[in-house]
């Protein structure tokens, strides 16, 4: 099993780095003169070729990737041409707000989503399934962000129940930093009220961001539940007469979960990039929004530094995914034997 | 010798996208306490249904089902799910084709194991059940029963896996066992040794065994009576010995006259023809498209003649060959 | 066709499943649209360059069955013309997507060895990134425009059609059907588009299917985002944009726009829920 997830930490490395050879080239590729954008249109020209050489753009190619994969591994992105802080500061404060919308879209999705597909599985052409079928469809075919602004009208406009944008109403401080997670740190310093209002806050941006997602969750997990269930193990399981519940929660389950769970980690990316929808929506101040502000702004080291995160968060899911799988799957397990 | 199942007429209709298909079409089957009988057919003629009929393992809906079905005393047919339920993996057990994909890939023996015996009358504390495996487990000529415990199905071979499922099916010494082609998936010879122990154990225990399979060297070897089944019909049910010297249906006698036989010069002889189609049969013998002493008679309503311990459902006055 | 033939039967199977066949009738609702836009949209000319401030921002009416917007133009009108850009956006992205991925993961599947490793880790890279935020990336060198973000969108799709053409080709690479090509003499291409493409026909038509739904939706968030197509192109996307400008008050340009969206992808996850069904495909 060890040999199976060093294999994989080692195809996740080759990923980042082909990722930032990637957005590298790409930022090279920009029209128009980086140095001359930063300075504005006001700067001399002589100010202009003095920032070229400092941004290092006079050096070959291969030079100037090295330098920027030097300042990568120390956190070092540059700075931002519109905060003028820099990036990597930028994006440690901002990427606890996207991390706690991705883990309450997350844990709605993966939960919501299976149970959804477990019932539509056990309940095959009945009507459970059906309306499962219906909420999926309408869940993935109205976009991410009609459903944001559908759910904001409702909920919100119309019926008042909960707030509009942001992560806490402006009355509140902010809790204490632990993990930089309002509602965690809310807990944890005992700040019911504060908590209550974080919640209240995330909820409609969570939702809204794990729609598609659930619905995809929902309709692989009854596709394999279905094909598990026509596996002669679960035939053997009803002949010896073992409950239905255990053979629906345990016996026909555990097999199929291995293919949901690899689409799982797709899924959970994919989240980060409706994020960029979502957060624009509900002006939720994470990650996300800044990096659709930097590419507007073609805020070059901003962008590559959003993406180069991004790619690392799609290789530790995907590697937390992976130690699940081989705990769950013995073939993988004892491959090595 | 009283009757331990029971079935009379029983006929069974599915309900499907394309029209009703009846698969069984008035089937009689009687198995006695510790009897061994073997139900013989080609793919399709409704052996693995009746099976499952017997079990209760019948889907619920787009199902129509008529005749009668008595199990230890009880109407299978009219009683509740959960009566239906509460017998499998007790008085009645099963064995599958292929053992190694009847049984989960993603959990040991043990963990099935123990599974299977949740179902007996007395639960077992935790070493109690693992005594109780390995017994079993050697009872079906395992040395190794704590490796095999310990393993996957896709790490044992075939025949390993095929002794499992009899420790299995017989750990509750059920009544009844019905034994689905088994060993069809295995090498003959690991075949032959399977079945034997399964014979030797089942015979201890009074289990009477219900053995469904299209091979009809095993059966002889196997089973104290025969049913021939064909198209959802039992057209011919003898003891074993009469029945090889001395078949009466014209399907039965085809059927022996197409085994390649090692010990005669004679050359089998194929069947002409193909298994109907169940959606489209008519009424009468099914067989009557490819009997080769059909009657026009045939296409009507075919008795059943019993004498001598057998029957033959043929509408012919049956002569010896 | 006799009752028999495979092809009925697989009609049948599409047919009954009425959902199907509803997804169907959307579709050909929206490429009619599409096709005949000038002639079917009530105010055609409003799809481009108008300005009429006395009729803006008014709500459904009999004059305008779906209201204006911000500049007096008649939202059903744009929108039917917003039909006809998705559908040839979606057209354009998925052809080239497929043609990209297809090839790529042909390559990889049959060929093998080291070109089946760097291809597939060039497609493994690229797919570490979510699409939206790749094709947003592209976007962002340059000015928006539509022919950008056709370019943009199907960079960020081709890999997952790389992938599942890898997939299947790599289980049928030791079909019986392959070996007998290259025992006869048959080149690699030849093995690799007589053979071996042929049978991932059912699963890439009934991916285009579900791709065409989801690249438009793409392409709407693309837009959503400011994007799109420049103005004046009725964009759906960006109607629906600036239509949230104007939240709660005046929302049927937002949500008519939306629902016009949904209707299109709904279509074509329906049909190609059908389609995976008529060629019963597992997974």
């Amino acid at each position: 099993m060890t040999r199976f997830l060093f294999s994989r930490l080692v195809s996740g490395v080759i990923v980042v780095i082909g990722v930032s050879v990637l957005m590298f080239l790409l930022a090279r590729v920009v029209p128009g003169d980086p140095a001359r954008l930063a300075l504005g249109p006001e700067a001399s020209a002589e100010q202009v070729e003095a920032m070229r050489q400092q941004m290092g753009f006079d050096r070959p190619i291969a030079e100037q990737y090295i330098r920027f994969m030097k300042g990568a591994l120390n956190f070092d992105f540059g700075r931002s041409l519109y905060t003028d802080n820099p990036v990597s500061q930028d994006v440690a404060a901002t990427f606890p707000a996207t991390l706690e919308l991705v883990i309450f879209a997350g844990v709605a999705m993966t939960v919501i989503g299976g149970a959804m597909g477990i019932a539509s599985a056990h309940f095959k052409d009945r009507w459970p399934d059906n309306a499962a079928r219906i909420l999926s469809l309408l869940a993935v075919a109205l976009p991410n962000f009609v459903w944001a602004l559908f759910l904001m009208l409702l909920l919100s406009f119309w019926l008042g129940l909960l707030p509009l944008t942001g992560r806490l109403s402006e009355s509140l401080a902010a809790p204490p930093a632990v993990t930089g997670l309002y509602t965690i740190d809310a807990l944890i310093a005992g700040q019911w009220q504060v908590f209550r209002d974080a919640l209240a806050h995330i909820v409609l941006p969570a939702v809204a961001l794990s729609l598609p997602g659930l619905a995809q969750i929902s309709r692989l997990t009854r596709t394999n539940m279905v094909d598990s269930y026509d596996r002669p193990f679960v035939e053997f399981a009803r002949a010896y007469g073992l409950a239905e519940s255990s053979i629906a929660l345990k016996w026909a389950l555990r097999p199929a979960i291995i293919p949901t769970l690899m689409i799982l980690g797709m899924q959970i990316v994919a989240l980060l990039g409706n994020a960029f929808i979502v957060e624009t929506i509900f002006h939720w101040p994470g990650m996300a929004k800044y990096g659709v502000n930097a590419i507007m702004r073609k805020d070059l080291n901003a962008v590559i530094a959003v993406v180069m995160l991004i790619s690392v968060f799609f290789v530790l899911i995907n590697m937390i995914i992976d130690t699940i799988v081989s705990f769950i799957d013995p073939k993988i397990r004892l491959k090595a034997s | 010798m009283e009757d331990l199942l029971r079935i009379d007429g029983l006929k069974l209709t599915f309900e499907t996208h394309d029209g009703p298909v009846s698969v069984l079409r008035g089937v009689d089957l009687t198995v006695g306490t510790g009897e061994r009988v073997a139900l013989v057919g080609e793919s399709g003629s409704g052996k693995s249904v009746t099976a499952r009929a017997i079990m209760g393992l019948l889907p619920q809906r787009r199902v129509r089902i008529g005749g009668n079905l008595h199990f230890d005393g009880s109407d299978v047919l009219k009683e509740s799910a959960a009566r239906a339920k509460a017998r499998r993996g007790r008085d009645i057990t099963m064995i599958f084709q292929d053992p190694m994909a009847a049984l989960n890939p993603v959990f040991t023996i043990r963990q099935q194991f123990a599974a299977v015996l949740t179902r007996l009358d007395r639960p077992l504390c935790a070493a109690e059940a693992e005594d109780s495996m390995r017994t079993a487990l050697r009872d079906v000529s395992i040395a190794d029963p704590e490796r095999v415990l310990d393993s996957y199905s896709f790490q044992l071979s075939g025949g390993l896996n095929q002794r499992v499922m009899i420790a299995m099916a017989l750990v509750s010494r059920p009544k009844l066992l019905i034994a689905d082609e088994p060993g069809t998936a295995l090498d003959v010879t690991v075949q032959q040794q399977t079945l034997h122990i399964m014979g030797n154990l089942s015979r201890s225990y009074g289990t009477a065994i219900l053995f469904i399979s299209h091979n009809l060297g095993v059966v002889r070897k196997f089973a104290d009576r025969v049913c021939v089944m064909y198209a959802g019909r039992i057209v011919e049910e003898a003891p074993t010995d009469v029945l090889f010297s001395d078949p009466r249906h014209p399907y039965t006698r085809a059927l022996l006259a197409s085994v390649p036989r090692l010990s005669s010069d004679r050359l089998p002889e194929p069947i002409d023809g193909s298994v109907p189609d169940l959606a489209a049969l008519a009424d009468g013998c099914p067989f009557e498209p490819r009997c080769p002493s059909a009657r026009p008679e045939c296409r009507g309503s075919v008795p059943v003649h019993r004498f001598d311990g057998r029957s033959v459902t043929c509408i012919q006055e049956v002569a010896p060959a | 066709m006799s009752k028999a033939d495979p092809r009925w039967r697989g009609w049948r199977r599409f047919a009954r499943n009425r959902l199907s066949v509803f997804g169907a009738a959307l579709i050909a609702l929206v490429l009619f649209c599409a096709l005949f836009a000038p002639y079917v949209a009530p105010y055609p000319e409003h799809a481009g360059v108008v300005v009429n401030f006395a009729d803006a921002n008014k709500p459904p009416s009999a004059k305008y069955w779906l209201g204006t917007d911000s500049v007096g133009r008649d939202v059903l009108s744009r929108i039917i013309f917003g039909f006809r850009n998705s559908l040839m956006l979606g057209a354009v992205v998925v052809s080239l997507a497929i043609s990209i991925g297809t090839v790529v993961g042909l390559i990889a599947a049959y060929l093998g060895g080291r070109v089946e490793s760097v291809l597939m880790r060039v497609t493994d890279i690229f797919l570490a990134i979510p699409s939206l935020v790749l094709a947003m990336a592209i976007l962002g060198i340059s000015q928006p425009s539509q022919m950008l973000a056709m370019i943009a969108m199907a960079v960020a799709w081709w890999p997952w059609h790389a992938r599942l053409v890898y997939g299947i080709v790599r289980s049928l690479k030791h079909e019986g059907f392959v070996t007998a090509a290259e025992v006869v003499g048959a080149s690699p291409l030849r093995v690799m588009f007589g053979e071996l493409l042929p049978n991932c026909a059912p699963n890439l038509l009934t991916k285009a299917s579900l791709d065409m739904g989801f690249v438009i939706l793409l392409g709407a968030s693309l837009s959503f985002l400011g994007m799109g197509a420049p103005p004046p192109t009725p964009d759906l996307g960006t109607m629906v944009s600036e239509g949230s400008q104007y939240l709660p008050d005046l929302w049927w340009l937002s949500i008519t726009a939306g629902l016009a969206i949904f209707v299109i992808v709904l279509g074509f996850n329906l049909v190609a829920d059908g389609l995976r069904d008529l060629f019963d495909i597992v997974g």
